[in-house]
């Protein structure tokens, strides 16, 4: 959705027509699952900071000041919802839950059923070592190469400097890569 | 491969870690979440603005008469004015009760405005049986011992003193336990106690 529309129909809430606001909550849902699931780990975790950030959102809809893109905001508030999780879950001694994941472990053969085994195994790898980075790198990295926002919009939703975003994300990738290079030596 | 600095994101230009990252399956949410999630924000209470842009919205609405305008602003600078003579009402110009000098009362006395050109004043009061006289008001904190009069030869008590420019409330406290307003005082005003202030307008 074209940003001047999607400012329109933020207005237009505010302006005491919530139903502009429906198709918002549409196009953005997505966007936000996918960062919270790979943040937290869990699904259900995930629904729930999706529905806390828009209703959050919705509240404090007459502080957004069209600065950035409105998607970027909606980050920001998520970012924060995923961090509170980590703490409960931290708090609550339980590890985080990678949900779906196939055995990393198991050896593929060379048919085109043990190509699908060896894809999943590489993403599993992937999603495992994201969710063993320090939660700073971790939001930079999603936002950047999952989301595709750029750095000055990572910057912006992460409520850090240019130069700090970029260096996360420079840190997570060192980080990221040593540990895929461990896991894909020790597979 | 280092990512630009706050360059839009460029897909082509990625090394392959980052194109592994950016092929990482999305995971999608449950199908109906995002209806569930509309259909309970209808059910909220409707947002509102910041009271700073709802300001600036009527200010700014160009549908708003000038006029209107103009009037909420004088509207808005009478309260402020009003709020401001009350404040300065209550700050100590109002003189002590008779006999209270010294008291904490006295103490939170108003300050004569500090700068611009001074101004010779001589305080003169008739008193030829008085023992002393003394000149108090918002000048000197209501304070005896820093208006002391003189005594001339025919009754007369005065005192010259340089003020900055200003208002003044003023009372005479003759013989240290009674207060006399200036007879020749070109304006009295209530000090909110019964008796009345003369005022000088320098």
């Amino acid at each position: 959705m074209e940003e001047a529309e999607v400012q329109r129909r933020i207005r237009a809430a505010l302006e005491g027509d919530p139903e502009r606001f429906a198709p918002l909550v549409e196009a953005y849902t997505p966007a936000l699952f996918n960062l919270a699931a790979k943040m937290t780990g869990s699904r259900q975790e995930a629904e729930e900071i999706v529905q806390e950030t828009f209703f959050r959102a919705y509240r404090s809809l007459g502080k957004f000041d069209g600065r950035t893109r409105f998607l970027s905001w909606l980050f920001g508030i998520a970012v924060n919802l995923c961090r509170d999780a980590g703490r409960r879950n931290r708090r609550a001694d339980s590890a985080l839950a990678v949900e779906d994941l196939p055995d990393g472990t198991a050896s593929p053969g060379s048919g085109p059923a043990d190509e699908r085994l060896a894809a999943r195994q590489e993403e599993a790898r992937l999603r495992l070592c994201l969710l063993r980075l320090p939660e700073g790198q971790r939001e930079a990295i999603l936002l950047r190469y999952q989301e595709e926002l750029s750095l000055a919009e990572v910057a912006d939703a992460l409520r850090i400097g240019l130069s700090a975003a970029k260096m996360r994300i420079q840190r997570g990738l060192g980080q990221l890569k040593l540990c895929l290079e461990r896991r894909e030596a020790g597979s | 491969m280092s990512p630009g600095p706050g360059k839009e994101f460029r897909p082509d230009a990625l090394g392959p870690l980052e194109e592994r990252l950016r092929r990482l399956s999305r995971d999608l949410p449950p199908e109906g979440l995002a209806g569930r999630i509309a259909g309970d924000l209808a059910g909220m209470p409707a947002p509102s603005l910041p009271w700073r842009s709802r300001l600036a919205r009527v200010f700014g609405s160009p549908r708003l008469d000038w006029g209107y305008r103009l009037a909420t602003l004088v509207l808005l600078m009478g309260i402020l004015a009003g709020v401001w003579l009350l404040v300065a009402r209550r700050s100590g110009t109002a003189p002590p009760a008779p006999g209270q000098q010294g008291t904490a009362r006295l103490a939170g006395a108003a300050r004569p405005p500090r700068g611009g050109k001074l101004v010779s004043v001589t305080f003169a009061f008739y008193a030829p049986k008085a023992q002393s006289v003394a000149v108090v008001g918002s000048f000197n904190d209501w304070d005896p011992k820093r208006g002391l009069m003189t005594r001339g030869r025919d009754g007369n008590w005065t005192l010259q003193v340089k003020l900055p420019s200003g208002r003044y409330e003023y009372l005479f406290l003759v013989d240290g336990n009674r207060y006399e307003a200036d007879p020749d005082a070109i304006e009295l005003i209530p000090d909110g106690l019964g008796h009345q202030n003369a005022v000088l307008r320098l």
